[in-house]
């Protein structure tokens, strides 16, 4: 369950991205005041590129405990548990640190600007929402816990003429303007160097144009993500 | 809803909904594409590349066509994502979830055959990015990406990746009289694999 979220305006410095305010400055977090750890400020949230690690840093004047502690979550799924993590105190900063190790690929999805909503779980999976299914290797198949799974709201063919836009599509759920929840992909649609099949959204239904001189079969599939 | 699943997360957002979608499956794993071959996809799937080798895989679909082509010398792995519905379930021994109307019809499978669990990264919708927009920054290891139907010429390159160990770059462009970038005529996809 999650006990606390942050926003983090994602900044950098060498090869840290993220926010850190004891020094190197960079980036920054808000509301910035730590839910389990009774409002303590969060002195950063980084990741080393160069040293693969991810860091966590609170303030305090000694070590603080891991309870109430259980994880991060990231935007793009990535879920880093506290008991994968080495907790220290690091007194010439006064802070508190949690680092994960080995952490090869960056948990901003790449992102090295922009904001990021960040989760803090609790220690203790009572509450959380989802679920999970393992294959017999023990390989994780479905994870709705941290994973927004993508899912098909409906596909199909549809024929478009020249220069024309076809007929309303039913696309449950699609708005005018959540592109980055629900969004039209295409299996096989026709491209000409500066033209291309338009998308125009509506609520709950879409059509598309085709710019081309002859008639074309769109192949497409609306996903939400 | 009238039967079936819903799961939504604590901020209400939905996570799955078996009334009224279907849930999308990386059915096997990556696979080798290697340069000078082809493979022909099913019509309803999507495919996604990831890095084998530094550089920009030619890749060709042509419109009406189901067969892609992979030509120059950087080599790429490929995923297929489809719909579940897509498969024929194995008939035992298999992991997942099922769901069945009130007359006991089965109408969703959930996770049957999955064998990876993916979670996608972001979509550039058409016309948001332009030719040397980096889709992603970070190790590639586990990134894949995608965008409609890849073409190219002795003077363009639509719908192309170049592709490094730390970072992804989309290459869409035609040379005339010097080089010009040119916007996606596709959404891109970025997903990570789970492992």
């Amino acid at each position: 369950m999650a006990v606390d979220t942050q926003t983090v305006t994602l900044g950098t410095s060498g090869n840290l991205v993220g926010y850190s305010s004891p020094g190197p400055v960079f980036g920054s977090i808000s509301d910035g005041s730590c839910n389990f750890k009774s409002g303590a400020a969060y002195e950063g949230l980084f990741w080393d590129s160069a040293n693969k690690y991810l860091r966590l840093q609170i303030n305090s004047t000694s070590q603080l405990s891991n309870a109430g502690f259980g994880g991060i979550s990231f935007p793009d799924g990535d879920f880093y548990p506290r008991t994968a993590s080495a907790i220290s105190f690091i007194s010439y900063i006064s802070t508190t640190q949690w680092l994960w190790s080995g952490v090869t690929e960056s948990p901003w999805g790449g992102s090295t600007s922009g904001s990021k909503v960040v989760t803090f779980a609790n220690d203790t999976s009572a509450g959380t929402y989802g679920f999970q299914v393992f294959n017999s290797s023990s390989v994780l198949i479905v994870d709705s816990v941290f994973d927004k799974q993508a899912s098909a709201i409906v596909q199909g063919s549809t024929f478009v003429g020249a220069n024309s836009t076809s007929g309303s599509i039913s696309c449950p759920g699609m708005t005018t303007t959540n592109s980055d929840e629900v969004c039209v992909l295409f299996y096989d649609e026709p491209t000409s160097g500066s033209t291309s099949v338009t998308v125009t959204r509506n609520n709950g239904s879409f059509t598309l144009s085709n710019p081309l001189a002859s008639s074309a079969t769109i192949v497409w599939v609306a996903l939400r993500y | 809803m009238a039967y079936g699943i819903q799961v939504f997360n604590q901020a209400g957002a939905t996570l799955l909904d078996s009334e009224l979608q279907t849930s999308i499956q990386v059915p096997y794993g990556p696979t080798s594409f290697a340069t000078g071959t082809s493979f022909t996809k099913q019509a309803e799937e999507i495919i996604l590349y990831n890095r084998a080798a530094n550089g920009v895989p030619l890749l060709k679909k042509p419109f009406g066509s189901y067969t892609i082509t992979l030509s120059g010398s950087v080599a790429v792995n490929r995923i297929s994502v489809r719909q579940t519905d897509e498969d024929t379930p194995p008939a035992s021994g298999t992991y997942g979830i099922n769901i069945y109307d009130a007359g006991g019809t089965l109408t969703k499978t959930f996770s049957d055959s999955y064998a990876r669990s993916f979670t996608i990264i972001g979509i550039f919708p058409t016309g948001t990015i332009n030719d040397g927009a980096v889709v992603y920054s970070g190790s590639t290891t586990d990134i894949w990406v995608g965008a409609g139907s890849p073409d190219w010429g002795s003077t363009w390159r639509y719908n192309q990746f170049n592709f490094s160990t730390t970072s992804i770059t989309f290459v869409n462009y035609i040379n005339f009289l010097g080089t010009i970038p040119m916007p996606n005529f596709s959404p891109v996809i970025v997903a990570k694999i789970r492992s």
